[in-house]
């Protein structure tokens, strides 16, 4: 990865920051450019509609639109050679509507886009349970779509509860079927994040040689997802399971 | 705990049941709330049990108006979603927030200054030390009509500041337009302009904001005085405004907050 475009990267509870960007951020190994959320979120939105920005009045005066803090524009990368690299990273506009200033938000086409969801039919169709952030807005943007599904399953057991579903089969190139895929975040309804999992994780990566040993054990010493899900074990999975009624862990302990 | 009535003296709760307690207090009935993680949900929760029960609570994952019974420990977490009117996504929260739905916002971050402007991306600026960048707290901070910051200030002098080093969440008062000349907010937002922040409250005192969007000490924590609340300040805080001292936790709060609200320390560690 050269350029990280996004609004945030950390661990809430579980671990202050993102400590592997933010370490590539400053030892100027990496190119970033930052946004709010609702920038994000419409740079996607943009995207999906298939219109050039969405405008906002979300975060004026913020230092993210400090001309000063355009680094791509700054590394000379919005000429509009890459057409993934918008030519400028915001505009304020006098909209005639009202005659305020607001901001324009240039839309996001990303190549590829990987998701992780409940389920996912034969032919694609997919269904996400509960909170749906923005897939629809990521997936819906973008040229390519892997989905990864806790299950597939029979295209007919989806379009029984077509209000149930989120995204036609068309938008999508590859399923993967991947239990526990999710993990160590979690899945709603189906399984927590694993906390304890995700602060060792935030602990290791405070520096590189500690994000290489840890990548080394859970990564490149694991030959595949089975045997990821193996050295996780049964007990640590089972305490994270979701119980129907509540839609979270009753047993897992906390705190 | 539960027999006793009235309010706890020093030394019967913790600076974060006073913290919690005190940003509880800022939310009035039947408002929609916008919280983050940690404390914010303590402050909401306590709030809907005990005097402002018809607030609702909006979660920027998409989770609206929640009924949880038990403590969530991020804003993506199921406990945020359960008996939910709604679970939805971001574009539904936030556009909620940007149309003015949104009464009371809790946010923190690593810097605050004089004008209510937070810092929650890089501390010395962008060659500075990297944190996690706005997420969501530049689009509630500068969309809600009140926001209510949550900052830690005890020996920590460093996070009440002149000028913070990198403003992600615009306050009051911030550099606009090309001479990024020093602007009120309500001069920039036009018709999105409906309020901005409206108390910070540390774990020292709470502090509000004048006519002019700078920051004055309101009441202080018990066991602190007002010259301590400016010495644990980097600009020259206004102290001559200051109402008293900060109403201590009741034991009814402590009693929700400790028993029936985070019984297992999650937030409030044993």
């Amino acid at each position: 990865m050269s350029i990280w475009e996004s609004s945030w990267c950390g661990h809430e509870l579980y671990g202050k920051f993102g400590a592997n960007l933010a370490r590539k951020i400053e030892n100027k190994e990496i190119l970033y450019e930052d946004y709010s959320h609702i920038h994000a979120l419409y740079r996607l939105a943009a995207g999906a509609q298939g219109v050039p920005f969405l405008p906002t009045y979300s975060s004026m005066g913020s230092d993210i639109l400090n001309p000063e803090n355009d680094n791509l524009g700054k590394a000379g990368l919005r000429d509009g050679a890459n057409p993934h690299i918008p030519k400028f990273k915001y505009i304020t506009y006098k909209e005639p509507f009202t005659g305020s200033e607001i901001l324009l938000i240039p839309a996001a086409n990303p190549d590829w886009c990987i998701t992780h969801v409940h389920m996912v039919g034969q032919e694609g169709t997919v269904r996400v349970e509960g909170l749906r952030f923005c897939d629809e807005e990521a997936i819906k943007a973008s040229k390519h779509n892997i989905i990864i599904a806790g299950q597939i399953v029979p295209e007919e057991y989806l379009r029984r509860e077509p209000t149930r579903n989120l995204i036609p089969g068309y938008f999508v190139d590859y399923i993967v079927e991947l239990p526990w895929g999710a993990h160590p975040t979690g899945m709603y309804g189906a399984y927590e994040p694993d906390g304890s999992f995700i602060n060792n994780y935030f602990t290791s990566t405070r520096s590189q040689e500690g994000f290489d040993r840890w990548a080394e054990e859970w990564i490149f010493g694991v030959k595949d997802h089975q045997e990821y899900l193996a050295k996780l074990g049964i007990t640590r999975l089972e305490a994270l399971r979701a119980n129907p009624a509540l839609g979270y862990s009753s047993t897992l302990k906390r705190g | 705990m539960e027999n006793k009535r009235g309010h706890a003296k020093i030394g019967e709760f913790k600076p974060m049941d006073l913290l919690a307690c005190a940003a509880a207090r800022e939310v009035r009935d039947g408002e929609v709330v916008f919280a983050g993680t940690g404390l914010p949900m303590l402050a909401i929760m306590l709030a809907q049990k005990k005097h402002a029960p018809s607030a609702v609570c909006i979660y920027e994952s998409g989770s609206i108006a929640g009924r949880p019974i038990d403590l969530p420990t991020s804003v993506a977490d199921a406990r945020c979603s359960y008996q939910a009117a709604i679970a939805d996504g971001l574009m539904d929260a936030f556009g909620q927030l940007q149309s003015g739905r949104v009464d009371l916002a809790y946010l923190s971050g690593a810097e605050v200054d004089m004008y209510g402007n937070v810092n929650t991306t890089f501390i010395g600026g962008p060659s500075g030390k990297r944190l996690t960048g706005s997420g969501g707290n530049a689009d509630i901070h500068s969309l809600a009509k009140r926001s209510v910051l949550i900052m830690l200030q005890l020996n920590q002098k460093r996070r009440f500041v002149e000028k913070v080093s990198y403003i992600t969440s615009p306050g009051w008062r911030f550099p606009y337009g090309p001479k990024r000349e020093w602007t009120h907010k309500k001069d920039v937002y036009g018709p999105a302009f409906r309020g901005g922040p409206e108390a910070v409250i540390s774990d020292m005192g709470v502090y509000r904001f004048d006519e002019d969007g700078v920051m004055y000490l309101d009441t202080v924590h018990p066991g602190f005085t007002s010259e301590d609340c400016r010495a644990n300040c980097c600009f020259d805080l206004n102290i001559s405004r200051v109402k008293g001292e900060t109403p201590t936790p009741t034991y009814e709060e402590l009693e929700l907050l400790h028993n029936v609200i985070d019984p297992d320390g999650i937030i409030l560690k044993k």
